[in-house]
């Protein structure tokens, strides 16, 4: 006799199959894949073997865990199924229960941790429970032992009935029922793989192999009930499934005194009606100041130090092998020069995505999407669109390709045209090049243009909904909270990682072959003669920009051509704008006061996204018509906004510094070395708390586990 | 124009075609070049997209 052991992560199984098992146990793999699997024998009958698959919540294809754990149901042959369910969180287990009780094997649940509900003083009437799903249901708690011999006599003497449990309505059973006389007759679980199809389960498909005549077929099936439902199918099935697990609860058990868990205690203050969002801008603030301002000069001082060591020697190098004037200012001046200006801002973004990680992995920007699901839904958004955007400060095009999981057309449409306002990696190494050399003192300007972009956005959002595309009432929101815990330092270290490996790729790659090309309109002219550094004003670069400048004179940076070819450049990649800026900026003055370049800054984060990205919203919208609108929309907002900023700027501070212009290259290091020791002092208390952090972590990873192995013990 | 000159312009131009080329292919696919085929989503995620009723 073969039994799998089924369950949700943390409910106890692996204690449970310790106990079930006793000392007689082997580890092998998956063929294929590297997630273990346990396989033991009962320790009181050795002819009965036990499998323990992977914690898994459902038997939907989410995850590669629950991906094996279904192909093992379905594939081998499993004469039962142990059903591990904790007991004090009833809701969420018995959804996996519901999905293996349609699998047509035999099922015995074992009602784990009813320690739990009995400290918390709540009932459960497992007989009643057992007559509601149609099978046995023992009580047990595994950590002691308790009920554990009650189990096996269960197992050992089971009849081998299976349960006829119906969780859905009429409408999606009749529709379920026409699917199964589609599929093959003889698979055994007939009814589970019908219920995957109406669910549109691509993996279930494939593997039945479905004639496109009967898929044509099937669809019809599926779309006639979600059109009388007015729901997704997909939908409908985890809607009624839960429904029906409410029933049962509500049946079979009975509430005692509600307690606060820790989380409870947290997400009082985090999730506080008035607090909450306050709490959130403090964190982004203190996050964006943290990476960015702070380390800016640092990266400036890198950045010059890289160009003049690395130029320097490659430029004596080929002089040496006889290579062209020209060939050295392509390869040191071009190349170098253009790939470097980036490059030093790599430390940035890794502190940027490390602090991220901690919000993320901590469970805390869970929260953040119900708190924005406040704001958004008043001008018709709803928290499922902070996803797509919270993705979007790593890159836009994943961002705009997460908002597919909101099922509302007109909030997927806003979302995919809202999330590039959000500033991706690619746009923070411009914003940090201005902020390093003319904003080392004023250390609200990071925090701002994070802040700033919500504001945007939720503007936009009220300006949008009343126009016929994006009219509609939002979708609603819900989600399962996860419980706050503390980040694994590993996971923080790989999102910092991939996010360093993903810019050094981009350098190395689109930006490479950007600055060359970039290097090429810089100094050769129409003719295609090779300018000389004084000549730059006659090159191909200089008279697109010089024709084009007069556009940006209202917002203040059209004064001279470089920034317009800048913004032009940055289409192609936002981190070009700083290699073009930095580039022009050795040879010729290109000069921004702190007004013009915040001016600047918001330009270049509202306008259109990089070329990829507009692919994606392309992609995405599925219509160009739209696409063009939503560019527009893009463009025409940030060249408003940043026409109000410099206008109002240059009123209200006429007679402060920041109308005064100053050459961006000339200041670099002037101001880099003027303020050297705020920079280093800061530089040190980041790295101390960025230490501090992390052995704050690994001690309370180690904490954790002394915890779980006392447990275990006991 | 030296040998030296011509290896370089080979060597620079034939990467900047095939930079773009790709770029250019992933783009009209809705794809990055430096993050394609990582749909990263937050750990979250998943629990969400699960949980939804």
């Amino acid at each position: 006799m073969r039994i799998a052991l089924a369950g949700n992560p943390n409910c106890g199984k692996t204690t449970l199959f310790n106990e079930l098992t006793g000392t007689f146990q082997q580890v092998g793999n998956w063929p294929g894949v590297t997630v273990e699997k346990k396989v033991g024998t009962l320790k009181k009958n050795k002819n009965i073997e036990i499998v323990d698959l992977p914690g898994i919540y459902s038997l939907s294809p989410y995850s590669l865990e629950e991906v094996i754990a279904r192909d093992y149901l379905i594939e081998e042959k499993i004469d039962l199924i142990l059903n591990v369910v904790d007991a004090s969180n009833l809701e969420r287990n018995l959804f996996l229960t519901t999905q293996l009780l349609e699998l047509n094997i035999p099922v015995v649940v074992a009602l784990n941790m009813m320690d739990l509900v009995n400290a918390n003083q709540d009932v459960i009437y497992t007989k009643k429970l057992a007559a509601l799903l149609q099978c046995d249901v023992v009580e047990i708690i595994a950590r002691n032992g308790k009920g554990i011999d009650h189990l096996i006599s269960t197992i050992s003497n089971h009849s081998g009935l299976v349960s006829k449990l119906n969780c859905f309505s009429l409408e999606v059973t009749n529709a379920i029922y026409q699917i199964e006389s589609y599929i093959n007759h003889f698979q055994s679980q007939l009814h589970f793989q019908a219920i995957k199809v109406f669910e549109r389960d691509e993996k279930i498909m494939d593997s039945l192999n479905i004639s496109p005549s009967k898929r044509v077929s099937l669809e019809s099936i599926i779309s006639f009930v979600e059109k009388q439902l007015e729901d997704d199918s997909e939908t409908l099935i985890i809607s009624q499934r839960y429904d029906k697990i409410a029933q049962i609860i509500k049946e079979s058990s009975q509430k005692g005194k509600i307690h606060t868990t820790l989380s409870d205690k947290i997400d009082r203050i985090l999730t506080h009606k008035w607090f909450g969002l306050p709490i959130f801008f403090g964190f982004m603030g203190l996050i964006y100041f943290l990476a960015i301002t702070s380390l800016g000069n640092h990266g400036i001082e890198l950045m010059e130090k890289f160009s003049e060591s690395i130029g320097g020697w490659a430029g004596s190098y080929l002089e040496s092998l006889g290579a062209s004037s020209w060939i050295i200012g392509l390869v040191v001046d071009g190349i170098i020069g253009g790939i470097g200006a980036i490059l030093p801002f790599i430390p940035q973004l890794m502190i940027l995505f490390f602090l991220l990680s901690i919000l993320e992995d901590s469970g805390y920007m869970a929260r953040v999407a119900f708190l924005m699901d406040r704001i958004f839904r008043k001008f018709g958004l709803s928290g499922r669109s902070f996803i797509p955007m919270l993705i979007g400060t790593g890159c836009s095009i994943p961002g705009v390709m997460a908002a597919r999981t909101i099922e509302s057309e007109q909030d997927r449409r806003m979302t995919i045209l809202l999330t590039p306002f959000v500033p991706c990696s690619a746009k923070v190494p411009v914003f940090a090049m201005f902020i390093s050399i003319l904003f080392t003192r004023d250390a609200w300007v990071a925090p701002f243009i994070y802040i700033f972009s919500f504001i945007v956005i939720i503007i936009s959002g009220i300006l949008l909904k009343k126009t016929k595309w994006f009219s509609g009432e939002p979708s609603p929101f819900i989600m399962e909270l996860p419980a706050y815990k503390f980040p694994r330092l590993k996971t923080l270290f790989l999102h910092m990682w991939e996010k360093a490996k993903e810019f050094i790729i981009k350098a190395g790659t689109l930006i490479f072959a950007i600055v060359v090309v970039v290097w090429f309109f810089q100094n050769f002219s129409f003719s295609l003669k090779y300018l000389s550094p004084e000549e730059i004003d006659l090159s191909i670069l200089a008279q697109i920009g010089n024709a084009l400048r007069f556009i940006f004179i209202p917002l203040g940076f059209g004064n001279h051509w470089a920034p317009a070819t800048a913004a032009i450049t940055g289409m192609l990649a936002k981190e070009v704008v700083v290699s073009t800026l930095i580039t022009i900026g050795e040879v010729t003055t290109v000069e921004f006061s702190k007004l013009s370049a915040f001016s600047f800054i918001i330009f270049i984060m509202l306008s259109a996204p990089c070329v990829a990205a507009i692919g994606a919203m392309k992609k995405e919208f599925g219509s160009k018509k739209l696409l063009y609108s939503a560019l527009a929309f893009q463009t025409g907002l940030a060249y408003l906004i940043s026409f109000i900023t410099y206008q109002i700027g240059s009123i209200l501070l006429s007679s402060t510094s920041w109308v005064t212009p100053i050459s961006l290259i000339s200041n670099t290091l002037e101001e880099a070395s003027e303020s050297q020791l705020l920079s280093h002092d800061i530089t040190f208390f980041i790295f101390g708390l960025f230490l501090a952090l992390t052995f704050f972590i690994i001690f309370m990873n180690w904490v954790k586990g002394l915890k779980h192995q006392r447990v275990n013990s006991l | 124009m030296t040998l030296i000159d011509i290896i370089i312009i080979g060597i620079v131009g034939l990467a900047v075609i095939l930079i773009f080329r790709q770029h250019i292919k992933q783009s009209k696919q809705g794809q990055c070049s430096c993050c394609a085929n990582k749909n990263k989503k937050p750990s979250w995620v998943d629990q969400f997209q699960k949980s939804k009723r």
